[in-house]
């Protein structure tokens, strides 16, 4: 699938220009970049919800958000809302409760559960469903530790065995190391930079993250 | 299936609560008003006219925290997102939510009348006359209130914005503009729905109450359609490339 961007605006602010990308089903793609360097105007743009110039072959209907806010109605039961998606789409429903762990939180009401719990049944129902994208939007803010290594390690097994494109954004590298796959580095200069997975580490770090040339 | 996952989040969620309550109020309300007032018919016609005046004038104002609340939460929390994220269309979401908060509504209204007017020993055809009346006008208020969601996609704001709108509306429909004088807002006391039910109440003159009917039904197609409108454009913009 192709990605061309000519220009993307936002707010009067040109956010990114003259960049594009080939990306095959599968592929497993870490967005990095600053604050402010256009990760997000990206995703808005993915998702059909800011005009750009060029072309994207990625129907944004096609797109599962997973975000750190919970997006799953928060008066109903984790079990209300396996079966009403089970009824919907029924695609691996008992396998993605299995690998979740969602069993031992099925009576639990979607606003009493921790943040943790809530990334698993938002992730629950963004992978039952048959879209192709899954865009993971710093899913992993305000996690403890222990939790956020399960979230990853689960990310990280399914999507090595699985023909859904990813996109996985956070502002720790260490995450982003660990998951592998591209990377896309939106950096100063308007531009996103693909691929850079052969720089060591702190190369990347120094150039794109802490703003170095 | 999308329609029982609804129901099930207005069960669960509550809102049906506050609209009951609403419902109570605004009967007692009416019941005040009928005896604090002169009756100004005799009379059953004096109880049905007293009656329609409560819950007609008072349902934007009472049924807005309720209604605000279950309009507008799902924008608030982004729960909008939860439906495309597994592929339902806006449009079938928007207009399920709003067919629930319609049914809701038309069980309690319903409940509410026909429970009042039995105790007061009206015949159930008079009483059904003045309940159709008030079901239509409750899906007129269901849909600005959707609009106005739509348009804010804040709970408070939807609240405000529909009490002082009505306020506002009320004000303006008493002003003498020739043809606009009474046409300009459906649920005050000098609108031209209020004066065909009174002119039916008193003179049992058909031609007013199905004139009422057809005055309702037009404002409900017209509000219908614009909702619709603005929720298609919200789904042509997601299934753009």
């Amino acid at each position: 699938m192709k990605i061309v961007i000519d220009e993307l605006s936002y707010k009067n602010k040109l956010i990114i220009q003259k960049s594009n990308f080939n990306i095959d089903y599968g592929d497993f793609i870490n967005v990095i970049g600053q604050n402010g360097s256009g990760k997000s105007s990206f995703f808005k743009m993915l998702l059909g919800k800011i005009k750009y110039k060029g072309e994207v072959e990625i129907l944004p209907s096609n797109i599962a958000v997973v975000s750190d806010y919970s997006r799953v109605p928060k008066e109903l039961k984790v079990s209300d809302v396996v079966d009403f998606v089970r009824k919907v789409n029924n695609n691996d429903v008992d396998k993605l409760v299995s690998l979740l762990n969602l069993k031992n939180i099925f009576n639990s009401k979607i606003g009493k559960l921790s943040s943790g719990e809530k990334r698993r049944v938002e992730i629950f129902v963004a992978l039952s469903s048959e879209k192709e994208v899954i865009i993971y939007d710093e899913i992993t803010n305000a996690l403890d530790m222990r939790v956020k290594e399960e979230l990853l390690q689960f990310i990280k097994r399914y999507h090595s065995n699985n023909k859904k494109i990813a996109f996985f954004t956070t502002h720790d590298l260490s995450e982003v190391f660990y998951l592998e796959g591209k990377y896309w580095f939106f950096n100063q200069n308007r531009k996103i930079i693909e691929d850079l997975s052969k720089e060591s580490q702190e190369d990347i770090m120094k150039k794109y993250v802490l703003g170095g040339d | 299936m999308l329609f029982m996952f609804e129901i099930k989040r207005m069960i669960r969620g509550k809102d049906w609560i506050g609209m009951i309550i609403g419902m109570i109020v605004m009967i007692i309300a009416a019941i005040i008003n009928s005896i604090v007032v002169q009756p100004m018919f005799d009379g059953n016609k004096s109880i049905r006219f007293d009656y329609y005046c409560g819950i007609s004038q008072l349902m934007p104002f009472v049924f807005a925290p309720s209604i605000g609340n279950y309009l507008t939460k799902d924008y608030e929390d982004y729960s909008d997102s939860f439906y495309s994220n597994i592929k339902i269309p806006f449009k079938q979401y928007y207009l399920t939510r709003m067919l629930v908060i319609i049914l809701m509504g038309i069980i309690i209204i319903s409940v509410g009348t026909e429970g009042y007017f039995l105790k007061e020993n009206i015949e159930i055809f008079s009483s059904l006359n003045i309940l159709t009346i008030l079901i239509l006008q409750y899906i007129y208020v269901v849909l600005v209130m959707g609009i106005i969601a739509y348009c804010t996609q804040k709970r408070i704001m939807t609240i405000i914005f529909t009490i002082f709108g009505t306020l506002f509306m009320s004000v303006l429909n008493i002003l003498p503009i020739p043809k606009l004088q009474g046409n300009l807002f459906l649920l005050d006391a000098h609108s031209i729905v209020t004066n065909n039910i009174k002119e039916f109440i008193v003179f049992n003159n058909i031609d007013n109450y199905l004139n009422n009917i057809v005055i309702l039904l037009v404002w409900i197609f017209v509000l219908f359609n614009i909702y619709y409108i603005m929720i298609a454009h919200k789904e042509k913009r997601k299934e753009r490339i």
